[in-house]
């Protein structure tokens, strides 16, 4: 019997992958939200909340960060590397 | 006096069977992209970086794939080893699209003396050995160099689109990411991508002609056998 394992554990990778990109999904009060990266900080506090948000994730200022086609077009890549990931373990 | 080694070598071949069209098509397209580009310093190096990827990607795909050569059997019973001909192809197909690349990007910095010439190359020579890798790696694993194409065209469009957004969602898989631009990031770290995209890239090219050396994987005789 083949060894199911690697691939089972490459797919469970791959749908808990799946299912975390679309936790920026959620409805949003603020509908400027996708371009919410065009906006430069403002206010009191501003500066600290860049260099928390830019400490956590240098790539945050990125475009279509939160966004629902943002979300689609990442899962579009994590079809790619599931099907690369399976053409190494299954070849 | 040329060493015997050289002689064993089929470079004419290996060129007829790559053709010069595809190339003729890429320098094409990328000339137009410039042209397009021409008043937008910001998008010219991006011509390069978007087209040469994809060209070499899904033309490496076709270089050998187990199904799509009739005289397989022969290859494989001549005393040259199998994977001297892949090796053949692809670096022939390297240096037509390399050329084209390197011409354009002298273009690019005539036409935008901003940019340096390590960068300008850096942008499309990591994506293209990462996708011309995975291009013939696949069309080894399925025999089909059809399977290659496609996975390297799916991957190419979904990082252009959405490596941004991957990156966005999950930092660290900056080293996945085949379009990463320069200002996005340190310039450490965006060196080490495109070290990373490199290393992958000739691992997997490196890996398929020990894929085509196996004469029983080649010819698909564990799997008849498994069918009968």
């Amino acid at each position: 019997m083949a060894d199911t394992s690697r691939p089972l554990a490459v797919t469970g990778l791959f749908l808990w992958l799946w299912r975390h990109s679309g936790k920026q999904d959620q409805p949003s009060a603020d509908p400027l939200l996708p371009f919410a990266w065009l906006r430069p900080p403002t206010g009191i506090g501003s500066a600290e909340t860049v260099d928390h948000r830019e400490s956590e994730n240098p790539f945050w200022h990125l475009p279509l960060h939160g966004t629902r086609f943002g979300t689609f077009l990442m899962r579009l890549c994590l079809l790619a590397f599931y099907l690369l990931a399976l053409l190494f373990i299954l070849g | 006096m040329i060493p015997p080694w050289v002689s064993a070598l089929a470079w004419r071949t290996s060129f007829k069977l790559v053709g010069w069209w595809p190339t003729a098509l890429s320098g094409l397209a990328i000339a137009l992209g410039l042209a397009f580009a021409a008043d937008s310093p910001e998008l010219l190096p991006r011509v390069v970086e978007v087209i040469v990827p994809l060209a070499f990607g899904a033309q490496a795909a076709f270089v050998l794939a187990p199904d799509s050569e009739p005289p397989l059997e022969l290859l494989l019973a001549s005393p040259r080893p199998v994977p001297w001909a892949l090796w053949e192809r692809l670096l022939v197909l390297a240096g037509l699209q390399g050329s084209v690349a390197l011409v354009a990007s002298v273009v690019t910095l005539s036409m935008a003396p901003d940019y340096g010439l390590a960068q300008v190359i850096a942008r499309w020579l990591a994506p293209s050995a990462f996708l011309g890798g995975v291009a013939i790696l696949a069309a080894q694993v399925t025999r089909q160099g059809v399977f290659g194409a496609l996975l390297a065209t799916l991957l190419w469009a979904s990082m252009l689109f959405g490596g941004d957004a991957l990156l966005s969602r999950w930092p660290s898989l900056w080293p996945l990411h085949l379009f990463l631009q320069p200002g996005a990031t340190a310039p450490a770290l965006y060196a080490a991508n495109r070290a990373s995209l490199l290393a992958a890239g000739l691992g997997m090219v490196a890996l398929a002609p020990r894929l085509l050396a196996d004469e029983e994987r080649a010819l698909d005789i564990s799997r008849a056998a498994e069918r009968r």
